[in-house]
């Protein structure tokens, strides 16, 4: 082995036991001890390693990123189009993590519920909820004690006005946007998916509520027919909202 | 937007150990990768996604790691544009395998962004297993495995990449140099 060929195998590799270990590395290694010069740069070039990997290792991923991948979405209300279904990532995880989605318990009585009912349930289970000016607070709580979620009764506000608001989540579902949005009502926490009924999508509006029970979570998903939305509030089964809008 | 946890048990959950324990290298090797924040972040969250879908029945933590270095690999190359000089990997010179002692100095003088992106100017073929070398301190023959190429590829990768490198930080630390813009002195006088 000359030098030039032992400079290459030790570019790939450092001085500790465990390349050491390796038989090709090794024999670059004796090499380097049979011949000084090569020994130094080998000093050098594992010198400039450590440094490069020094700085490297200071990079910090962006605030948010950890909580976007466990909720599922952009910790962001900022909406970016990506190629990647992230928000599905929830899903998958919350199936991964060993939440089942099998029980469901639909009743069956509203147009296709079911995929947002899941994306709701398994989204919301992660446990996170998104913070909002008092303003939306109030205006979501005020929302469900006039009949909110009951048949017939439109949302508080267009898609555009939720996206707007400080604390809405805006998450691409299958190239779809869905909103979340999360306030408190009777001390409970609830959460609230909305998505636009594409036209031509084979649904008849039906203001019926359907509920999906899954453990001690409840969802139940409607058409918003005045806005042509479909709906999905999820949260405790014992929050006393349910009891009121089936 | 401020986004907290509701429930303090979540933390023990296995996936969101699998993410606190992996995320941040992802995504500087993401980083290193598709050279700008935002894709990163995809890439990283497009990797755990398939994890979550496919990839869970590893429960051995090493398998895991080396799992989602080598899917996020496998995402990035499927995301970009092949381009001419990816495929041209064999036309490359050989690289320049001296390190002087100002190289190290250098490096010790630039601060983390710099050398970031000295380490995206490097070829694309070279950065993946740069990075894996430098931040994960992973063989070549495991570099190998998780990018599935041959050991000699990697180990040539690994010295023409390192080459690239150190051209790209002498660069990158004499155009730092240039943007000092010496104060005009005051003709005919000293300044104050």
């Amino acid at each position: 082995m000359n030098p030039e060929q032992a400079k290459f195998i030790l570019s790939s590799g450092r001085r500790d036991e465990r390349h050491a270990a390796d038989p090709l590395f090794a024999e670059a290694l004796r090499a380097a001890e049979r011949d000084p010069a090569l020994a130094a740069w080998f000093e050098r070039s594992c010198a400039h390693d450590r440094e490069i990997a020094a700085k490297l290792a200071t990079i910090e991923p962006p605030a948010g990123l950890r909580e976007a991948i466990l909720a599922g979405g952009r910790a962001s209300a900022t909406r970016r189009k990506t190629r990647f279904l992230r928000a599905t990532l929830a899903a998958a995880a919350a199936l991964a993590v060993g939440i089942s989605v099998s029980r469901w318990s639909a009743t069956a009585n509203a147009a296709e519920p079911t995929d947002l009912a899941k994306f709701a349930l398994a989204d919301s289970s992660r446990g996170w909820v998104h913070s909002h000016a008092d303003s939306v607070q109030n205006q979501f709580e005020r929302w469900l004690d006039e009949g909110g979620g009951r048949a017939g009764l439109p949302l508080p506000a267009n898609l555009a006005q939720l996206q707007a608001l400080e604390g809405c989540r805006v998450i691409d579902v299958a190239g779809r946007d869905v909103f979340e949005i999360c306030f408190q009502h009777e001390g409970r926490w609830l959460h609230l998916y909305a998505t636009r009924i594409e036209p031509g999508e084979n649904l008849a509006p039906d203001a019926r509520v359907a509920t999906t029970m899954t453990g001690e979570r409840c969802c139940a998903t409607w058409v918003d027919t005045a806005h042509g939305y479909r709906v999905a509030l999820v949260g405790s089964s014992d929050s006393p909202v349910f009891s009121r809008v089936l | 937007m401020r986004v907290f946890p509701r429930k303090t048990s979540m933390s023990s959950e296995p996936f969101t150990q699998l993410v606190d324990a992996h995320y941040a290298a992802l995504y500087r090797f993401a980083l290193s990768l598709a050279r700008n924040a935002a894709d990163a972040g995809d890439l990283v969250q497009q990797t755990f996604f398939i994890w979550a879908t496919k990839g869970h029945g590893l429960r051995e933590n090493a398998k895991a790691k080396a799992w989602l270095f080598t899917t996020l690999y496998r995402e990035f190359l499927r995301g970009r544009r092949r381009d001419a000089r990816s495929t041209s990997i064999e036309d490359l010179p050989p690289g320049e395998n001296e390190v002087a002692a100002e190289d190290v100095d250098r490096v010790r003088r630039l601060d983390a962004v710099a050398v970031v992106d000295a380490l995206q100017e490097v070829d694309e073929v070279f950065r993946a297993p740069l990075t894996l070398f430098y931040l994960e301190d992973l063989s070549y023959r495991e570099i190998a495995d998780m990018l599935e190429v041959p050991i000699g590829t990697v180990m040539s990768r690994l010295s023409r990449g390192k080459a690239q490198l150190r051209t790209a930080l002498a660069r990158a630390e004499a155009g730092a140099s240039q943007k000092i813009v010496p104060f005009p002195k005051a003709a005919g006088g000293a300044s104050t």
